[in-house]
């Protein structure tokens, strides 16, 4: 089973999200922080990260830096989840490391799906 | 003639030293070689004969050496000597070298007297020596020998001189062979040179005598076949050619110089060295110096006869370009090679004479200048004409240009040939300026064509015209000409052209008219005018005076004015007449007249003096005024002025009552304006605050709205998930409850997104943030949001929008164009939507200037005209029949209009028609790329 590493404080969407991965059969590896994120991320290599950007302490853009400057070749794709919906948002968690962009509210239906056309993985 | 023979005998005399020098080489050659050989050989026979008698004593010797028996050596040594007459001498010596036996052939002329003594003195080996040194003995020795051991040596030597006997006969017998065949080659070249050199020595002598120029030489041979016979024919056809030749040479020569002197000009011709080589007969003629004089001289003799001094002419400028010598000529040029030039002297043998002169170089065949030839014309009386022309014609030129009357002359074709000072001013252009033009250049069609038909009749009658014409110059004035036209004729008596004379006689003619204009005024004026000699006799009499006075013209004529004067002013008469013999005018002069009926009049007189045109005062005029009536009514006048004056003051202290009242009415305006300019302030303060409080409110429930959706998200979120049975089955009921609850979520959740957009604008925190893409693009974008809704109510969808690069907010555009889209789908149950796009551009705006026009058109319920503009309140719905099924928050158009007018700075237009349908359309200004 593959596993996705979901950064996200807030435990109704954590909740939320974690339905929406296991239902097309995810492992999910839930991180409260951005530091535990970071831990969690260099030690279990998940196929992908889910980041919530407002996080309490470092926030997501912080996280997201320090995941990347922690790897090697930089090849975990990272799904940035905002609130956000300013303009200028996007190029900022772009230039963060981010590889896709999503504002919330996300729809459980359908946003495993999009992360999936976002990094380039074929739906099975 | 001698260097000629010499050459000759040279050749012979060479051709027969070679021929003997290479005969006597070879002969010396193979002598020489042969003497070598038998030189050769005699040397070897002598030296074999040497070795075998020396063996020979050798062999004999042995035992009468060991026994030292001296006598049989001896004898030995003799017989040796004795048997051949080439040996000299023999000697045998003992190992020691000391002589044993020796004997010397005393008979040999070799054997001299020293020899002899050296023999006699016993120094036989001394002896040999000393004839060795001679170098005519060959002396051999060879070893006397005892078994092995040695015991001496036998010596002998030969005389040279048999062999060089020998020899020296072989050299003089091939000596005697060489001068015979040196003398045989030489008698048998001098034979064959004489048979060839013959005929060429008569050639010679003929090349001598036609090059010293007798060419009537008769040569002999030319019947002979060889070479010999074709070169002297050869040369007889020459000198044939040649005779030929010189004779039209000279023939030539001879026509050139009668030309030459045939020459109407003035012509000679110099070598390089600017020697006089040709001095033709017309140059004798017109210098006097003749060819006989001229010829062979040089150092600019030739401007002598023309100058009287000695300088350069033409014919120094054909060889050499010189400024100086150009400066010379009043008239200078060069044409191909030609310098030709016009000068004037007054040295000639007959006085002055103007010349034109052509010099050119003369060339050779090869090119080489060999001289130069000059040809002067004598120009004089040409010169004359000329000047006595010239002088006329600038004496006519200054009649004509004097005239005040324009003078011209034209051409049969009315061109102008020519025209005078005057005529220059009339037309205002020079004369070179209308020569070659026509009246059509300088005037209108109508007066042109009159003109030119004047002309015809002149030119092709032979008239002489005579007109009077206003005519109209290119300036615009106008002028009375009085215009003479005559024919001019040619030396062939045909009409070449006209003469024509205008005289501008407009001056005159108004002055005609204004005095019959003047006597018109005199004679129809109110006024009573006279006109009177100095002594007071009448003379005029007008209408006027009529009326006033009551006589008539032909009664007053004649009579003193005195008539006219009461009694009472008679001095005035007197008075009056001094004053205009004085030359003084009296103006305005108010007095009385009598009438013919006697009554009397008031008049006002104004008279003045009248000088004829030398300025002498020769009458008066008298204008008279009935003045009756002024008077009276000047004394109403003066009554009406001062009622005037009073009601003035009145009015006067009237207004300035009026004027303080205004002024403090005034003050208290001011008051008014000053509070009210407060209350504005006031106004804006609270107007401001006012914006303030709307731009928190807006920002109050943006916030709030965003907080909002947070639990939302979790309410749609979770209702989804139930919803599709993720955790588990729901029966029919609770899907349905579940349903309701989703589609309430999210209802909500646009409805707290459009809150929040309107907020975001109202408090000014959206900007457009523009960006390129494509028009059908993005109408394609929002209808793809919409389709499934369309399809789901089975409505149709038309798009129509042209690919079109624009460059403008794209996400906000597509905000507005997806809130219409949706609107129209819900208020449209049957029929289908229509969006169109395209990109309107000015002409008169700048190229990148556009609107962009979208417009989506639906077929449904309408609306009504009187709701119109409650179409884009917030929260305002509409009474329809649908509006209980059609969901919506109320706030989608008032949001398009906001962003369309607020961030996209266009409209949202709408028409629409109850019950049939509504078009709404995006009008928004972009930049095309």
């Amino acid at each position: 089973m593959k596993k996705v590493l979901v950064i996200e404080d807030n435990k109704d969407n954590m909740r939320l999200i974690t339905y929406a991965l296991q239902k097309v059969g995810y492992e999910v590896i839930p991180a409260e922080t951005g530091e535990e994120g970071v831990e969690l991320a260099i030690r279990e290599r998940p196929f992908f990260i889910i980041m919530d950007i407002n996080l309490p302490g470092i926030d997501g853009l912080e996280t997201t830096r320090r995941i990347r400057a922690s790897e090697a070749d930089g090849t975990i794709p990272i799904i940035a989840i905002t609130s956000f919906a300013m303009f200028g948002d996007r190029k900022k968690v772009i230039e963060a490391g981010c590889t896709a962009y999503f504002e919330k509210p996300i729809d459980p239906l359908t946003i495993v799906d999009s992360i999936h056309e976002a990094i380039g993985v074929k739906c099975e | 003639m001698s260097d000629k023979s010499a050459r000759r005998s040279s050749i012979i005399t060479r051709l027969t030293l070679m021929v003997a020098g290479i005969l006597a080489l070879a002969v010396l050659v193979t002598g020489g070689l042969a003497l070598f050989k038998q030189q050769r050989q005699l040397k070897q026979a002598l030296e074999a004969k040497a070795t075998s008698l020396v063996q020979f004593m050798a062999q004999v010797s042995p035992l009468s050496l060991l026994s030292f028996n001296f006598v049989e050596m001896n004898n030995n040594v003799k017989k040796v000597v004795q048997t051949d007459e080439e040996v000299v001498y023999a000697i045998i010596i003992n190992e020691y070298k000391t002589p044993m036996a020796s004997f010397f052939k005393q008979t040999d002329p070799l054997v001299t007297d020293t020899v002899r003594d050296l023999v006699a003195a016993k120094k036989v080996l001394a002896a040999a020596e000393a004839m060795k040194q001679s170098g005519r003995v060959l002396e051999v020795t060879a070893p006397i020998l005892a078994g092995k051991e040695r015991l001496g040596s036998a010596i002998i030597g030969l005389s040279f001189d048999k062999m060089r006997r020998a020899l020296l006969v072989l050299i003089m017998a091939m000596g005697i062979v060489l001068v015979v065949i040196i003398g045989f080659s030489i008698t048998l070249l001098l034979v064959m040179l004489r048979q060839i050199l013959r005929p060429v020595q008569t050639l010679t002598a003929a090349a001598t005598r036609v090059s010293t120029g007798d060419l009537n030489v008769v040569l002999t041979g030319t019947d002979r076949t060889d070479e010999l016979g074709i070169l002297t024919r050869a040369f007889a056809s020459m000198t044939a050619q040649l005779r030929d030749m010189i004779t039209g040479l000279r023939n030539s020569e001879r026509r050139l110089a009668d030309i030459i002197n045939l020459l109407p000009d003035a012509t000679f011709a110099i070598n390089p060295d600017g020697e006089i080589i040709l001095w033709n007969r017309t140059a004798e003629e017109f210098t006097g110096a003749k060819a006989e004089e001229m010829l062979g001289k040089g150092n600019h003799e030739y401007s002598i006869p023309f100058y009287g001094v000695r300088r350069p002419l033409l014919i120094d400028l054909a060889l050499e370009p010189s400024a100086e010598t150009e400066k010379l000529y009043p008239y200078f040029r060069r044409d191909d090679g030609k310098v030709i030039g016009e000068s004037y002297t007054r040295s000639m043998k007959h006085g002055e004479a103007y010349m034109l002169a052509v010099a050119a170089p003369l060339y050779d065949s090869e090119g080489t200048i060999t001289g130069a030839i000059e040809s002067v014309r004598d120009i004089t009386a040409r010169k004359q004409t000329e000047e006595a022309l010239r002088r006329e014609r600038a004496l006519l030129r200054c009649i004509i240009d004097s005239a005040s009357d324009l003078i011209f002359i034209k051409d049969r074709d009315s061109a102008y040939l020519g025209c005078n000072k005057a005529s220059e001013r009339f037309i205002g252009l020079p004369e070179s300026e209308q020569i070659a033009k026509t009246d059509f250049d300088f005037f209108d069609q109508e007066m042109a064509s009159l003109v030119r038909e004047n002309d015809r009749q002149v030119v092709e009658e032979g008239k002489t015209l005579r007109t009077e014409e206003w005519v109209t110059y290119p300036d615009g004035h106008r002028v009375l000409l009085d215009t003479l036209k005559v024919p001019f004729y040619g030396l062939d008596g045909e009409i070449q052209g006209l003469v024509g004379i205008c005289r501008d006689i407009t001056g005159r003619k108004q002055a005609e008219e204004a005095l019959s204009q003047l006597a018109a005024i005199v004679e129809f004026s109110e006024d009573a005018i006279i006109g009177k000699s100095l002594e007071g006799t009448i003379v005029s009499w007008n209408r006027g005076a009529e009326r006033l006075y009551g006589y008539r013209e032909e009664e007053v004529k004649g009579c003193s004015v005195s008539i006219l004067i009461p009694d009472d002013h008679a001095g005035e008469v007197a008075y009056i007449l001094d004053h205009v013999n004085q030359g003084k005018p009296i103006e305005h002069y108010e007095t009385a007249r009598v009438r013919k009926d006697g009554s009397r009049v008031e008049v006002s007189v104004t008279i003045s003096p009248i000088c004829d045109a030398g300025g002498k005062i020769v009458g008066a005029s008298t204008i008279a005024r009935d003045i009756t009536e002024r008077k009276k009514t000047e004394a109403d006048l003066r009554k009406l002025n001062e009622e005037l004056e009073r009601r003035v003051i009145e009015r006067t202290a009237d207004l300035n009552r009026r004027s303080v009242e205004l002024s403090e009415n005034q003050q208290a305006l001011m008051n008014i304006v000053e509070d009210l300019n407060l209350k504005t302030e006031e106004l804006r303060q609270a107007n401001a605050k006012l914006q303030e409080l709307d731009r928190l409110k807006s920002m109050f429930i943006a916030s709030m709205s965003h907080e909002l959706r947070t639990p939302l998200n979790s309410i749609i979120g979770f209702s989804s998930i139930l919803h599709d049975e993720w955790i588990g089955p729901v029966n029919a009921e609770q899907k349905e409850n579940l349903a309701i609850i989703l589609r309430s979520g999210k209802h909500l959740l646009s409805l707290i997104n459009d809150v929040i957009d309107v907020s975001k604008i109202e408090a000014g925190k959206i900007e457009s943030v523009p960006e390129e893409f494509d028009l059908h693009d993005l109408i394609t974008e929002a209808v793809s949001l919409v389709r499934k809704d369309l399809d789901e109510k089975g409505l149709d969808l038309q798009v129509a929008a042209p690919h079109q690069q624009m460059h403008m907010d794209r996400r906000r555009l597509l905000q507005c164009v997806l809130n219409l889209l949706s609107n129209a789908m819900k208020f449209t149950e049957q029929g289908g939507v229509t969006v169109e796009g395209r990109i309107v551009q000015n002409p008169g705006e700048a190229p990148e200037a556009g609107v962009a026009e979208i417009s989506v058109t639906d077929t449904g319920i309408g609306i009504r005209e009187e709701d119109l503009p409650k179409m884009c309140q917030p929260f305002v719905r509409l009474a329809s029949p649908l509006q209980a099924t059609v969901p919506g928050t109320g706030l989608g158009l008032y949001l398009s209009r906001k962003l369309a007018a607020e961030v996209l700075k266009g409209d949202i237009l709408v028409t629409s028609e109850y019950g049939k349908g509504s078009r709404f359309t995006i009008k928004i200004p972009v930049r095309v790329p």
